[in-house]
Protein backbone atom coordinates (compact mmCIF):
# COMPACT_ATOMS: atom_id res chain seq x y z
CA UNK A 1 0.00 0.00 0.00
CA UNK A 2 2.27 2.74 1.30
CA UNK A 3 4.79 1.93 -1.87
CA UNK A 4 1.86 2.03 -4.12
CA UNK A 5 1.11 5.61 -2.21
CA UNK A 6 4.40 6.72 -2.76
CA UNK A 7 4.81 6.40 -6.44
CA UNK A 8 1.83 8.29 -7.11
CA UNK A 9 2.88 11.09 -4.68
CA UNK A 10 6.22 11.37 -6.96
CA UNK A 11 4.25 11.09 -10.12
CA UNK A 12 1.92 13.93 -9.10
CA UNK A 13 4.60 16.09 -8.09
CA UNK A 14 6.67 15.55 -11.24
CA UNK A 15 4.07 16.03 -13.57
CA UNK A 16 4.34 19.72 -12.02
CA UNK A 17 7.68 19.87 -11.73
CA UNK A 18 8.96 19.22 -15.00
CA UNK A 19 11.94 21.45 -15.71
CA UNK A 20 11.30 24.32 -18.48
CA UNK A 21 14.82 25.11 -19.36
CA UNK A 22 16.32 21.67 -19.55
CA UNK A 23 19.89 20.33 -20.85
CA UNK A 24 20.87 24.40 -21.88
CA UNK A 25 24.82 24.80 -23.13
CA UNK A 26 27.16 26.27 -20.80
CA UNK A 27 27.69 29.20 -23.03
CA UNK A 28 23.92 29.88 -22.39
CA UNK A 29 24.21 29.39 -18.70
CA UNK A 30 27.20 31.14 -18.73
CA UNK A 31 25.62 34.45 -20.57
CA UNK A 32 22.47 34.12 -18.33
CA UNK A 33 24.79 33.91 -14.89
CA UNK A 34 26.73 36.82 -16.02
CA UNK A 35 24.16 39.16 -16.14
CA UNK A 36 23.20 38.39 -12.22
CA UNK A 37 23.96 39.94 -9.20
CA UNK A 38 26.29 38.80 -6.79
CA UNK A 39 24.45 37.45 -4.15
CA UNK A 40 22.14 34.90 -6.39
CA UNK A 41 25.74 33.76 -8.17
CA UNK A 42 26.60 32.75 -4.40
CA UNK A 43 23.46 31.10 -3.91
CA UNK A 44 23.12 29.09 -7.33
CA UNK A 45 26.96 27.20 -6.13
CA UNK A 46 25.03 25.13 -4.65
CA UNK A 47 22.44 24.27 -7.50
CA UNK A 48 25.12 21.43 -9.08
CA UNK A 49 28.36 21.04 -9.45
CA UNK A 50 28.39 22.23 -12.88
CA UNK A 51 26.80 25.66 -11.84
CA UNK A 52 29.62 25.83 -9.38
CA UNK A 53 32.17 25.37 -11.23
CA UNK A 54 30.87 27.79 -13.91
CA UNK A 55 30.18 30.29 -11.35
CA UNK A 56 33.59 30.47 -10.03
CA UNK A 57 35.27 30.23 -13.31
CA UNK A 58 32.83 33.33 -14.11
CA UNK A 59 33.84 34.75 -10.48
CA UNK A 60 37.48 34.79 -11.44
CA UNK A 61 37.09 36.86 -14.24
CA UNK A 62 35.85 39.93 -12.23
CA UNK A 63 37.63 39.26 -8.91
CA UNK A 64 38.66 41.73 -6.52
CA UNK A 65 41.27 42.60 -4.01
CA UNK A 66 40.33 43.32 -0.80
CA UNK A 67 42.21 43.70 2.53
CA UNK A 68 41.16 41.76 5.57
CA UNK A 69 41.84 43.38 8.89
CA UNK A 70 41.25 41.63 12.13
CA UNK A 71 41.73 43.46 15.72
CA UNK A 72 40.66 42.85 19.20
CA UNK A 73 36.80 41.78 18.28
CA UNK A 74 35.82 43.47 14.76
CA UNK A 75 36.87 42.08 11.58
CA UNK A 76 36.89 44.43 8.66
CA UNK A 77 37.61 44.85 4.73
CA UNK A 78 39.29 47.88 3.15
CA UNK A 79 38.65 47.40 -0.68
CA UNK A 80 39.71 49.12 -3.54
CA UNK A 81 39.02 52.27 -2.57
CA UNK A 82 39.97 52.64 0.89
CA UNK A 83 36.60 52.39 2.37
CA UNK A 84 36.28 50.54 5.49
CA UNK A 85 33.64 47.85 5.60
CA UNK A 86 33.26 45.36 8.70
CA UNK A 87 32.99 41.64 7.47
CA UNK A 88 30.21 39.21 8.65
CA UNK A 89 30.81 36.37 10.56
CA UNK A 90 30.79 32.93 8.54
CA UNK A 91 27.24 31.24 8.50
CA UNK A 92 28.61 28.42 10.87
CA UNK A 93 29.74 30.64 13.52
CA UNK A 94 33.28 30.31 15.05
CA UNK A 95 33.39 28.16 18.28
CA UNK A 96 35.21 30.66 19.89
CA UNK A 97 34.44 34.75 19.85
CA UNK A 98 37.08 35.77 18.01
CA UNK A 99 40.26 35.23 18.95
CA UNK A 100 41.89 34.66 15.49
CA UNK A 101 45.11 34.32 14.14
CA UNK A 102 45.43 34.72 10.27
CA UNK A 103 47.61 31.90 8.73
CA UNK A 104 47.34 32.67 5.21
CA UNK A 105 44.98 33.44 2.05
CA UNK A 106 44.72 32.31 -1.11
CA UNK A 107 42.19 32.50 -4.15
CA UNK A 108 39.45 34.16 -1.56
CA UNK A 109 40.06 31.75 0.81
CA UNK A 110 41.52 32.60 4.09
CA UNK A 111 43.50 30.01 6.52
CA UNK A 112 42.48 31.14 10.21
CA UNK A 113 43.82 29.82 13.47
CA UNK A 114 41.40 29.20 16.59
CA UNK A 115 42.92 27.58 19.39
CA UNK A 116 44.78 24.63 18.01
CA UNK A 117 42.07 24.24 15.08
CA UNK A 118 42.65 25.56 11.60
CA UNK A 119 39.60 26.75 10.03
CA UNK A 120 39.35 27.73 5.98
CA UNK A 121 37.08 30.53 5.52
CA UNK A 122 35.53 32.61 2.31
CA UNK A 123 34.57 36.28 3.48
CA UNK A 124 32.95 37.12 0.71
CA UNK A 125 30.30 33.76 0.68
CA UNK A 126 30.77 33.60 4.09
CA UNK A 127 31.35 30.00 3.78
CA UNK A 128 33.69 28.16 6.86
CA UNK A 129 34.98 24.55 7.17
CA UNK A 130 37.26 23.19 9.97
CA UNK A 131 39.81 21.60 8.05
CA UNK A 132 42.45 20.27 10.25
CA UNK A 133 43.91 20.66 14.09
CA UNK A 134 47.12 22.23 14.01
CA UNK A 135 50.60 20.80 15.25
CA UNK A 136 52.55 24.06 16.22
CA UNK A 137 51.67 23.92 20.01
CA UNK A 138 54.67 24.90 21.50
CA UNK A 139 56.67 25.94 18.85
CA UNK A 140 56.96 29.51 16.42
CA UNK A 141 55.59 29.35 13.43
CA UNK A 142 55.30 30.90 10.16
CA UNK A 143 52.77 29.52 7.60
CA UNK A 144 50.91 29.83 4.34
CA UNK A 145 48.24 28.41 2.35
CA UNK A 146 48.84 27.61 -1.15
CA UNK A 147 46.69 25.74 -3.90
CA UNK A 148 48.47 22.76 -5.48
CA UNK A 149 46.99 22.72 -9.15
CA UNK A 150 48.43 19.24 -9.77
CA UNK A 151 46.44 17.87 -7.23
CA UNK A 152 43.79 20.26 -7.07
CA UNK A 153 43.58 20.59 -3.11
CA UNK A 154 45.14 22.83 -1.05
CA UNK A 155 48.11 22.56 1.21
CA UNK A 156 48.76 24.16 4.74
CA UNK A 157 52.83 24.85 4.80
CA UNK A 158 54.30 25.57 8.34
CA UNK A 159 57.85 26.54 9.19
CA UNK A 160 58.01 25.48 12.75
CA UNK A 161 60.81 26.28 15.20
CA UNK A 162 61.87 25.59 18.93
CA UNK A 163 64.80 26.88 20.47
CA UNK A 164 65.87 23.47 21.29
CA UNK A 165 66.75 20.72 19.37
CA UNK A 166 65.79 18.27 21.18
CA UNK A 167 62.51 19.28 20.25
CA UNK A 168 62.95 19.02 16.77
CA UNK A 169 64.75 22.59 16.07
CA UNK A 170 63.54 23.48 12.37
CA UNK A 171 61.38 21.65 10.40
CA UNK A 172 58.59 21.95 7.85
CA UNK A 173 54.96 20.80 8.09
CA UNK A 174 52.84 20.25 5.19
CA UNK A 175 49.27 19.57 5.75
CA UNK A 176 46.96 18.13 3.18
CA UNK A 177 43.35 18.94 3.58
CA UNK A 178 42.49 16.14 1.35
CA UNK A 179 44.02 13.28 3.27
CA UNK A 180 44.12 15.38 6.77
CA UNK A 181 47.32 14.85 7.21
CA UNK A 182 50.95 16.09 7.86
CA UNK A 183 53.89 15.68 6.41
CA UNK A 184 57.47 16.41 7.45
CA UNK A 185 59.95 18.07 5.19
CA UNK A 186 63.15 18.00 7.71
CA UNK A 187 65.42 20.03 5.88
CA UNK A 188 65.01 23.58 6.28
CA UNK A 189 68.61 25.39 5.67
CA UNK A 190 67.05 28.83 6.86
CA UNK A 191 65.96 30.94 10.22
CA UNK A 192 63.01 32.34 10.21
CA UNK A 193 62.64 36.05 10.96
CA UNK A 194 59.23 36.84 10.68
CA UNK A 195 55.62 35.48 11.98
CA UNK A 196 53.51 36.47 9.10
CA UNK A 197 52.42 34.79 6.39
CA UNK A 198 53.52 35.76 3.06
CA UNK A 199 51.95 36.52 -0.13
CA UNK A 200 51.20 33.81 -2.65
CA UNK A 201 52.09 35.04 -6.24
CA UNK A 202 52.34 32.87 -9.37
CA UNK A 203 50.65 30.18 -7.88
CA UNK A 204 53.82 30.01 -5.23
CA UNK A 205 54.09 30.79 -1.68
CA UNK A 206 56.46 33.38 -0.52
CA UNK A 207 58.32 34.26 2.86
CA UNK A 208 61.54 35.43 3.44
CA UNK A 209 64.63 34.32 5.75
CA UNK A 210 67.70 34.64 7.28
CA UNK A 211 70.41 32.49 5.08
CA UNK A 212 73.75 31.67 6.05
CA UNK A 213 76.21 33.44 3.64
CA UNK A 214 79.83 32.30 3.35
CA UNK A 215 80.84 35.38 5.20
CA UNK A 216 78.63 34.31 8.39
CA UNK A 217 77.21 37.49 8.08
CA UNK A 218 73.12 36.13 7.88
CA UNK A 219 71.58 37.80 4.92
CA UNK A 220 67.75 37.98 3.97
CA UNK A 221 66.50 36.28 1.48
CA UNK A 222 63.25 35.83 -0.07
CA UNK A 223 62.03 32.26 -0.99
CA UNK A 224 58.79 30.31 -2.35
CA UNK A 225 57.08 27.35 -1.87
CA UNK A 226 55.98 25.24 -4.86
CA UNK A 227 53.08 23.13 -4.13
CA UNK A 228 53.22 20.63 -6.86
CA UNK A 229 56.48 19.41 -5.82
CA UNK A 230 56.45 20.72 -2.32
CA UNK A 231 59.58 22.31 -2.31
CA UNK A 232 61.60 25.60 -1.45
CA UNK A 233 63.68 27.39 -3.35
CA UNK A 234 64.46 30.85 -3.50
CA UNK A 235 63.20 33.96 -5.44
CA UNK A 236 66.59 36.03 -7.09
CA UNK A 237 67.10 38.96 -5.09
CA UNK A 238 67.51 42.79 -6.20
CA UNK A 239 71.54 44.04 -5.29
CA UNK A 240 71.82 45.67 -2.10
CA UNK A 241 72.24 49.59 -1.74
CA UNK A 242 75.25 49.46 0.48
CA UNK A 243 77.97 46.76 1.25
CA UNK A 244 75.92 46.17 4.51
CA UNK A 245 72.92 44.91 3.07
CA UNK A 246 70.10 45.31 3.63
CA UNK A 247 66.81 44.18 5.70
CA UNK A 248 63.35 42.88 4.44
CA UNK A 249 60.29 44.57 6.55
CA UNK A 250 58.05 42.61 4.40
CA UNK A 251 56.36 40.81 1.59
CA UNK A 252 53.27 41.62 -0.76
CA UNK A 253 51.50 41.19 -4.07
CA UNK A 254 50.74 44.33 -5.41
CA UNK A 255 48.22 43.26 -9.27
CA UNK A 256 50.53 40.11 -9.27
CA UNK A 257 53.91 40.73 -8.76
CA UNK A 258 55.93 40.03 -5.81
CA UNK A 259 56.87 43.18 -3.90
CA UNK A 260 59.03 43.68 -0.42
CA UNK A 261 59.85 46.30 1.25
CA UNK A 262 63.52 46.48 3.08
CA UNK A 263 65.71 49.11 4.70
CA UNK A 264 69.38 49.79 3.76
CA UNK A 265 71.57 49.23 6.18
CA UNK A 266 74.15 51.64 6.14
CA UNK A 267 77.24 52.68 8.70
CA UNK A 268 77.38 56.33 7.41
CA UNK A 269 74.68 57.96 10.29
CA UNK A 270 74.45 60.82 7.42
CA UNK A 271 73.66 59.08 4.66
CA UNK A 272 69.82 59.36 4.55
CA UNK A 273 68.35 56.40 5.23
CA UNK A 274 65.31 55.15 3.17
CA UNK A 275 62.79 52.29 3.22
CA UNK A 276 62.12 50.94 -0.19
CA UNK A 277 58.91 49.33 -1.33
CA UNK A 278 60.66 47.23 -4.59
CA UNK A 279 58.37 45.46 -7.59
CA UNK A 280 60.13 42.58 -9.08
CA UNK A 281 57.73 43.39 -12.47
CA UNK A 282 59.06 40.34 -14.03
CA UNK A 283 58.48 37.10 -12.24
CA UNK A 284 61.89 35.31 -11.46
CA UNK A 285 63.90 38.14 -13.11
CA UNK A 286 66.79 39.52 -11.08
CA UNK A 287 66.96 42.76 -13.74
CA UNK A 288 63.27 43.59 -13.10
CA UNK A 289 62.99 44.85 -9.24
CA UNK A 290 62.28 48.50 -9.36
CA UNK A 291 62.13 50.73 -6.85
CA UNK A 292 58.44 51.54 -6.59
CA UNK A 293 58.69 54.48 -4.17
CA UNK A 294 60.53 55.10 -0.46
CA UNK A 295 60.01 57.01 2.56
CA UNK A 296 62.56 58.60 5.19
CA UNK A 297 63.56 56.51 8.41
CA UNK A 298 63.41 58.92 10.36
CA UNK A 299 65.78 58.35 13.55
CA UNK A 300 63.86 56.74 16.56
CA UNK A 301 61.25 55.69 14.41
CA UNK A 302 61.77 52.08 13.90
CA UNK A 303 59.69 50.14 11.51
CA UNK A 304 59.20 46.40 12.77
CA UNK A 305 57.18 45.57 10.04
CA UNK A 306 56.18 47.83 6.91
CA UNK A 307 53.68 45.15 4.49
CA UNK A 308 52.72 45.89 0.86
CA UNK A 309 49.05 44.59 1.31
CA UNK A 310 47.05 45.88 -1.96
CA UNK A 311 46.66 48.55 -4.33
CA UNK A 312 43.87 50.97 -4.63
CA UNK A 313 42.05 52.06 -7.61
CA UNK A 314 44.58 55.08 -7.41
CA UNK A 315 47.54 53.47 -7.16
CA UNK A 316 48.33 54.05 -3.58
CA UNK A 317 49.71 51.39 -1.69
CA UNK A 318 48.34 50.13 1.35
CA UNK A 319 50.29 49.34 3.83
CA UNK A 320 50.64 47.89 7.25
CA UNK A 321 52.85 49.29 9.45
CA UNK A 322 53.92 48.19 12.84
CA UNK A 323 56.31 50.73 14.95
CA UNK A 324 56.54 51.00 18.56
CA UNK A 325 53.54 50.01 20.23
CA UNK A 326 51.69 51.38 17.19
CA UNK A 327 50.09 49.55 13.68
CA UNK A 328 48.38 51.58 11.15
CA UNK A 329 47.13 50.62 8.00
CA UNK A 330 48.03 53.46 5.73
CA UNK A 331 47.65 54.43 1.87
CA UNK A 332 51.24 55.50 0.61
CA UNK A 333 50.60 57.53 -2.98
CA UNK A 334 53.95 56.96 -4.34
CA UNK A 335 53.45 59.72 -7.06
CA UNK A 336 53.71 62.67 -4.54
CA UNK A 337 54.76 60.86 -1.74
CA UNK A 338 51.89 61.42 -0.11
CA UNK A 339 50.13 59.36 2.57
CA UNK A 340 47.05 58.93 4.57
CA UNK A 341 45.97 56.67 7.37
CA UNK A 342 43.21 54.47 6.68
CA UNK A 343 42.79 52.48 9.94
CA UNK A 344 45.24 53.41 13.53
CA UNK A 345 46.16 51.78 16.73
CA UNK A 346 47.36 52.77 19.67
CA UNK A 347 47.88 48.78 20.24
CA UNK A 348 49.09 46.44 17.43
CA UNK A 349 50.05 43.41 18.97
CA UNK A 350 46.71 41.84 18.01
CA UNK A 351 46.22 43.60 14.64
CA UNK A 352 46.62 40.94 11.83
CA UNK A 353 46.01 42.16 7.82
CA UNK A 354 46.37 40.27 5.14
CA UNK A 355 45.11 40.85 1.29
CA UNK A 356 42.88 38.67 -0.26
CA UNK A 357 40.87 37.96 -3.51
CA UNK A 358 37.29 38.35 -3.46
CA UNK A 359 36.32 34.72 -5.28
CA UNK A 360 33.09 32.17 -4.72
CA UNK A 361 35.94 29.09 -3.66
CA UNK A 362 33.92 27.33 -1.60
CA UNK A 363 36.37 25.37 1.22
CA UNK A 364 36.87 21.49 0.36
CA UNK A 365 34.22 19.26 1.71
CA UNK A 366 31.87 22.14 2.49
CA UNK A 367 28.57 20.64 3.13
CA UNK A 368 25.71 22.95 1.29
CA UNK A 369 22.79 20.93 2.97
CA UNK A 370 23.64 22.51 5.96
CA UNK A 371 23.86 25.75 4.23
CA UNK A 372 20.44 24.91 2.99
CA UNK A 373 18.55 23.35 5.60
CA UNK A 374 19.69 27.30 7.45
CA UNK A 375 18.20 28.91 4.82
CA UNK A 376 14.73 27.42 4.84
CA UNK A 377 14.87 28.15 8.77
CA UNK B 1 7.17 30.89 -56.22
CA UNK B 2 11.05 31.43 -56.01
CA UNK B 3 10.74 32.42 -59.56
CA UNK B 4 9.00 35.33 -59.03
CA UNK B 5 10.98 35.84 -55.52
CA UNK B 6 12.72 39.22 -55.16
CA UNK B 7 16.49 39.51 -55.76
CA UNK B 8 17.36 40.29 -52.20
CA UNK B 9 14.89 37.92 -50.56
CA UNK B 10 15.08 34.49 -49.00
CA UNK B 11 12.49 32.14 -47.93
CA UNK B 12 13.15 30.40 -44.63
CA UNK B 13 11.59 26.92 -44.51
CA UNK B 14 10.60 25.55 -40.70
CA UNK B 15 11.51 22.27 -39.50
CA UNK B 16 7.77 21.38 -40.04
CA UNK B 17 7.16 22.49 -43.83
CA UNK B 18 6.61 25.93 -43.70
CA UNK B 19 8.03 28.55 -45.90
CA UNK B 20 8.59 32.12 -44.63
CA UNK B 21 9.80 35.13 -47.29
CA UNK B 22 12.38 37.04 -45.55
CA UNK B 23 14.74 39.80 -46.74
CA UNK B 24 18.19 38.77 -46.88
CA UNK B 25 19.36 42.00 -44.48
CA UNK B 26 16.68 39.96 -41.73
CA UNK B 27 17.64 36.39 -42.41
CA UNK B 28 21.37 37.00 -42.32
CA UNK B 29 21.16 38.58 -38.31
CA UNK B 30 21.31 34.97 -37.73
CA UNK B 31 25.15 34.25 -38.08
CA UNK B 32 24.58 30.75 -39.20
CA UNK B 33 22.27 31.75 -41.83
CA UNK B 34 24.68 34.35 -43.04
CA UNK B 35 27.31 32.28 -43.25
CA UNK B 36 25.30 29.93 -45.72
CA UNK B 37 24.96 32.83 -47.75
CA UNK B 38 28.16 34.01 -47.99
CA UNK B 39 29.46 30.79 -48.93
CA UNK B 40 26.96 30.43 -51.49
CA UNK B 41 25.78 26.87 -50.34
CA UNK B 42 22.26 27.93 -49.78
CA UNK B 43 19.92 27.89 -52.60
CA UNK B 44 16.34 30.28 -52.81
CA UNK B 45 15.03 28.19 -49.91
CA UNK B 46 17.10 27.84 -46.96
CA UNK B 47 16.01 24.58 -44.64
CA UNK B 48 15.94 25.31 -40.80
CA UNK B 49 15.66 22.08 -38.84
CA UNK B 50 15.03 21.62 -35.32
CA UNK B 51 13.12 25.29 -35.30
CA UNK B 52 9.25 24.62 -36.42
CA UNK B 53 6.97 27.22 -37.90
CA UNK B 54 6.25 28.85 -34.61
CA UNK B 55 9.36 29.53 -33.08
CA UNK B 56 10.44 30.68 -36.60
CA UNK B 57 7.88 32.95 -36.79
CA UNK B 58 8.81 34.58 -33.50
CA UNK B 59 13.06 34.49 -34.31
CA UNK B 60 11.77 36.56 -37.80
CA UNK B 61 9.56 38.92 -35.93
CA UNK B 62 12.03 39.65 -33.44
CA UNK B 63 15.01 39.99 -36.27
CA UNK B 64 12.73 42.13 -38.21
CA UNK B 65 11.84 44.46 -35.80
CA UNK B 66 15.41 45.03 -34.62
CA UNK B 67 16.35 45.69 -38.65
CA UNK B 68 14.31 48.36 -38.90
CA UNK B 69 14.66 50.10 -35.71
CA UNK B 70 18.28 50.33 -36.11
CA UNK B 71 17.63 53.94 -36.01
CA UNK B 72 15.28 54.03 -33.84
CA UNK B 73 16.26 54.78 -30.02
CA UNK B 74 17.77 52.18 -27.68
CA UNK B 75 15.45 52.07 -25.62
CA UNK B 76 11.90 51.77 -27.45
CA UNK B 77 14.06 48.67 -28.64
CA UNK B 78 14.76 47.76 -25.39
CA UNK B 79 11.05 47.86 -24.42
CA UNK B 80 10.50 45.34 -27.28
CA UNK B 81 12.93 43.30 -26.46
CA UNK B 82 11.74 42.34 -22.72
CA UNK B 83 7.99 42.76 -24.25
CA UNK B 84 8.86 40.26 -26.86
CA UNK B 85 10.62 37.78 -24.37
CA UNK B 86 7.65 37.84 -21.85
CA UNK B 87 5.47 37.39 -24.32
CA UNK B 88 7.35 34.17 -25.44
CA UNK B 89 7.69 32.71 -22.14
CA UNK B 90 5.80 29.75 -23.19
CA UNK B 91 8.32 29.13 -25.88
CA UNK B 92 10.97 30.33 -23.74
CA UNK B 93 13.11 27.13 -24.07
CA UNK B 94 12.70 26.74 -28.25
CA UNK B 95 13.31 30.17 -28.52
CA UNK B 96 16.79 29.78 -26.77
CA UNK B 97 18.30 27.07 -28.57
CA UNK B 98 16.60 28.42 -31.75
CA UNK B 99 18.59 31.63 -31.07
CA UNK B 100 21.66 29.58 -30.15
CA UNK B 101 21.99 27.49 -33.47
CA UNK B 102 21.13 29.52 -35.53
CA UNK B 103 23.32 32.17 -34.05
CA UNK B 104 20.61 35.40 -33.45
CA UNK B 105 22.99 37.47 -30.69
CA UNK B 106 20.59 40.22 -30.43
CA UNK B 107 18.08 37.64 -29.54
CA UNK B 108 20.08 34.95 -27.23
CA UNK B 109 21.31 37.94 -25.17
CA UNK B 110 17.47 39.26 -24.81
CA UNK B 111 16.44 35.29 -23.82
CA UNK B 112 19.15 35.36 -21.41
CA UNK B 113 18.29 38.61 -19.57
CA UNK B 114 14.74 37.86 -19.38
CA UNK B 115 15.51 33.82 -17.68
CA UNK B 116 18.54 35.82 -15.14
CA UNK B 117 15.32 38.43 -13.97
CA UNK B 118 13.43 35.45 -13.67
CA UNK B 119 15.62 32.97 -11.46
CA UNK B 120 16.81 36.35 -9.53
CA UNK B 121 16.06 36.10 -5.99
CA UNK B 122 14.64 32.51 -6.54
CA UNK B 123 15.66 29.69 -4.03
CA UNK B 124 18.02 26.87 -5.20
CA UNK B 125 15.56 24.38 -5.12
CA UNK B 126 13.60 26.11 -7.57
CA UNK B 127 16.51 26.40 -9.63
CA UNK B 128 16.92 22.78 -9.86
CA UNK B 129 13.72 22.09 -11.19
CA UNK B 130 13.97 24.51 -13.18
CA UNK B 131 17.23 23.78 -14.87
CA UNK B 132 17.87 20.16 -14.02
CA UNK B 133 14.53 18.98 -13.82
CA UNK B 134 13.46 16.01 -11.53
CA UNK B 135 16.75 13.30 -11.51
CA UNK B 136 17.82 16.15 -8.76
CA UNK B 137 14.21 16.07 -7.34
CA UNK B 138 14.36 12.71 -6.80
CA UNK B 139 17.04 12.69 -4.76
CA UNK B 140 15.25 15.57 -2.78
CA UNK B 141 11.89 13.87 -2.28
CA UNK B 142 14.23 10.77 -1.01
CA UNK B 143 15.22 13.37 1.45
CA UNK B 144 12.51 15.30 2.14
CA UNK B 145 9.05 14.85 1.31
CA UNK B 146 8.84 11.46 1.31
CA UNK B 147 10.02 11.65 5.26
CA UNK B 148 7.46 14.07 5.62
CA UNK B 149 4.89 11.86 4.21
CA UNK B 150 5.99 8.95 6.07
CA UNK B 151 5.72 11.16 8.95
CA UNK B 152 2.34 11.90 8.78
CA UNK B 153 1.47 8.41 7.64
CA UNK B 154 2.61 6.80 11.27
CA UNK B 155 0.54 9.69 12.71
Amino acid sequence: MVTLGRGNKEKNIRAKLEPNLPNLPEEIILNILSRLPLKSLIQFTCVSKQWCSLIQGFAKSIQRKKVFVCIDNSINSIDEEGHVESILEPKEKFPTHFNLEIFGSCNGLLLILISDDLFLWNPLTRCSKKVMTSVHRGYYAVSGLCFDSSNNEYKVVMAIIHDSTNYGGKFVKIGSFRNKTWTSVYEFPYHVCSMISGPVVNGYLHWFVFKESSDNFPSHQIIYFDPRIDEFKEVPMPQPKHVDGYTILGLGDLNGCLCMSRFNHSSCIFVGNKVEVLVMKEYGMESSWIVLFSIEYLPGKIYDYFVPLCSTKNDEVIMKIFTGLKGYIRAYNPNDNSHRDILNFTYRCSLEAIMYEESLVVPPDYNFETEESEEKE
Amino acid sequence: MSSSLEKNMLILRSSDGEEFIVPEVVAVMSKAIKNMVEDECASNTIPVPNVDANILAMVIEFCKKHDESEAEAASDLKTFDSEFVNRGQEALYDLITAANFRDVKELLDALCQNVAEMIKGKSVHHIRIQFLGYQLFEILTSNFIWNIWCDRDFD
